[in-house]
């Protein structure tokens, strides 16, 4: 639509000295206006629906008994309908086709109708107006002062001026245009005025012209400042509408913003919520995608039109209290069942809360390192060597690759893999849950298993891109 | 004779690491700096002592073989773990010393103040949350071969110099398919902390003092053992 518009607009340019081809004038008159023709009636038709009037209607009438009144569903249709023709887009539309009726030549203007249905189509623009909207009352009181200064100086001055020889003043239009031209600070200097009482009113009107403008760049400053938020909520929320799957992560505390540092080094998308303003600047200051809004409260997800069910791969509870947890924890469960939810642990004696919470994972730091610190005594090396695969530095790395319809077409065993011709190594399998370690060539593979091995993090990719390309 | 551990501090990370090692029957005393900690540790009845920051630590030479202790400084502060730290190591250049640190600035401190390892706890758990996202398999993995005692172990052996695999090479090794066991990695005297893995592909010669890291059944493991030796 944008690249019709532009198109439009061009042609009506260049039309202007050099005529245009045979094929543009069809390509401007009848094509273009034809699809925005079609937009309209198209716009005119969804706008309202007749079908379901006249069924209230009938309903209605059938209800108190009475006969079908399709005159009042006519008229209802049609006062739904004049309400879309009535509205500014609309008309703005109609003006677009216009051109369409290319023989009365006056119309050839409406092409730049055109151009402010590029209104239409961006959203910066939109935001644009409705951030100027915001002052509506400001403007108003503006534009009426101007427009007194206007007219009184303009009268004052075809007073002063008209019946002088050397002034250039003659109608009270040529007044008009100087009073507009000298308010607006413009002042070209085609107008002059030559009488004392003019140059005295020129004086008066210079002042309250810069005035004028001084007010007006600070109306649209503050505007913008105090909308400047609102816009950039807007912004993420639209952002976030727009992301297919992302992982949801609820509150940024300090180990949130570790989280998020290795989501966005591993190139994962996620969303934050957070509640509380200066933990969301943070955020926002980190350029992550942040949203202030309790996570606790449903209607948060319904607000930002966050859809848990089908954009959400799973939710993160890193909050600062287990309180705020458990809170949000049921909030999720009760909009999704079946949510996978992780959560951050602060104290071991609620660990039954959260998982009576319904929370699938529960983290809880102290245990972890406990068992670490034992590891690093127990088994130095191994340890370490373990480290290094987890790490996300190493380009070896341990990971895992599920077997899938597509594998199974191919490779029903272990030995049909043939893990042994590639520099990987086969840890083991996994198979409903339970771990096959070093598995037989003869094992069977199942939809669902998943393998877990070793290797230059190439060659995984490799490998794994290779098993599927074969069950092509 | 039980293999003895100093813990520095009584909060919820040194009753976990406690937890771990007196599970396995580890002799396990504790140092606490403050009144609250002392009581709380005596009330759990632990063996407990409270001591001056600033002591001269010349008791644990006096008490224990400082070869083969293993100091967890887990105090709450930063700060003073890293002033403990330092202590320690400024007595006893043998001793083995885990810190735990909050964050991975305070790790690097620890870790200058001469302790053998840090645990940045933030990162480390960070690491574990975004894994279990990642890659759910190897984390539940992790578990069931690190954590758990289960029959499956990851063991290390030490390659002595009359070592049946001193000399060969870790590609040609055939030997330890008949054992069931996976050879993961190897680090190397001479590469300080520096590991190869098989699957890297280098074909690296087996020296006297290399470390084999092996993965197999308990048995497997012990099996494989007598025959390397």
């Amino acid at each position: 639509m944008m690249l019709l518009i532009l198109s439009s607009v061009m042609l009506l340019i260049r039309g202007v000295k050099y005529p245009l081809h045979d094929y543009a004038v069809l390509y401007n008159d009848y094509i273009i206006s034809i699809i925005f023709m079609m937009e309209y009636s198209l716009r005119f038709w969804v706008h309202s629906s007749i079908t379901k009037a006249a069924i209230t209607q009938y309903e209605k009438d059938e209800f108190l008994n009475k006969d079908f009144r399709i005159f009042k569903v006519i008229k209802h249709a049609f006062k739904e309908k004049w309400k879309y023709m009535s509205s500014a887009y609309a008309i703005i539309d109609l003006l677009a086709i216009m051109p369409f009726f290319h023989e009365l030549r006056i119309l050839r203007l409406f092409i730049l109708f055109r151009a402010f249905k590029i209104f239409r189509y961006t959203k910066s623009l939109q935001q644009f107006a409705q951030v100027l909207a915001s002052k509506k009352f400001e403007f108003f009181t503006l534009m009426v002062f101007a427009s007194v200064m206007i007219s009184v100086s303009s009268v004052l001055i075809y007073v002063a001026e008209a019946n002088n020889e050397n002034s250039a003043i003659d109608t009270i239009f040529e007044a008009f245009y100087w009073s507009f031209v000298t308010l607006s600070t413009v002042g070209y200097g085609d107008f002059v005025p030559v009488t004392d009482l003019g140059r005295v009113v020129a004086m008066v009107i210079i002042v309250s012209g810069v005035a004028v403008l001084a007010f007006t760049t600070s109306i649209v400053v503050s505007a913008f400042t105090e909308q400047l938020d609102s816009i950039k909520e807007q912004k993420m929320v639209s952002d976030v509408s727009k992301m297919k799957h992302f992982y949801l992560i609820c509150g940024y505390s300090p180990i949130a913003a570790i989280v998020t540092k290795h989501l966005v080094h591993d190139g994962l998308p996620f969303v934050i919520l957070e509640n509380n303003p200066e933990k969301m600047l943070k955020a926002s200051k980190a350029k992550y995608p942040v949203i202030l809004a309790d996570p606790s409260n449903k209607e948060s997800y319904e607000t930002y039109g966050i859809n848990l069910e089908k954009q959400v791969i799973s939710v993160l509870c890193l909050q600062d209290s287990d309180i705020q947890t458990i809170y949000t924890a049921l909030t999720i469960r009760s909009i999704h069942p079946n949510m996978s939810i992780s959560a951050y642990l602060h104290e071991g004696k609620n660990r039954k809360k959260l998982s009576l919470a319904g929370i699938d994972k529960i983290i809880y730091p102290q245990e972890l390192i406990g068992v670490l610190s034992k590891e690093f005594t127990g088994k130095p090396v191994a340890f370490d060597a373990i480290q290094v695969l987890r790490s996300q530095s190493s380009n070896v790395l341990m990971d895992e690759i599920l077997i899938d319809e597509r594998i199974l077409v191919t490779k029903q065993t272990v030995g049909d893999l043939k893990i042994d011709s590639t520099k990987l190594s086969l840890l083991g399998l996994y198979k409903q849950g339970e771990f096959y370690f070093n598995p037989s060539a003869k094992d069977e593979l199942n939809l669902g298993d998943r393998l877990v091995v070793i290797g230059l993090n190439i060659v995984i990719e490799e490998y794994s891109l290779n098993l599927h390309k074969a069950g092509l | 004779m039980k293999k003895e551990v100093l813990v520095f501090g009584y909060n919820e990370y040194a009753k976990e690491i406690i937890n771990n090692f007196i599970k396995d029957e580890f002799s396990v005393k504790v140092y606490v700096i403050d009144e609250q900690s002392f009581a709380n540790a005596k009330n759990d009845e632990i063996n407990v002592e409270l001591v001056e920051l600033d002591d001269d630590w010349l008791d644990i030479g006096r008490n224990f073989d400082v070869n083969e202790l293993i100091c967890f400084c887990s105090l709450d502060d930063d700060a003073q773990n890293v002033f403990l730290t330092i202590s320690l190591r400024a007595e006893y250049e043998d001793v083995n010393i885990i810190a735990l640190a909050t964050s991975k600035e305070s790790a690097d401190k620890l870790k200058l103040a001469g302790a053998n390892r840090a645990i940045a706890k933030l990162e480390t758990t960070a690491t574990v949350i975004v894994e279990s996202l990642e890659k759910p398999g190897i984390v539940r993995f992790m578990n069931d071969v690190l954590y758990s005692h289960k029959d499956l172990k990851l063991a290390e052996y030490v390659i002595s110099k009359d070592s049946l695999l001193e000399g060969s090479y870790l590609h040609e090794m055939q030997i330890h398919k008949r054992f069931n066991i996976l050879i993961l990695a190897i680090a190397d005297k001479e590469l300080e902390a520096e590991f190869t893995f098989v699957s890297q592909g280098h074909n690296h010669r087996i020296d006297t003092g290399d470390i084999l890291v092996v993965m197999g059944r308990e048995n497997d493991l012990l099996e494989f053992e007598e025959m390397i030796k």
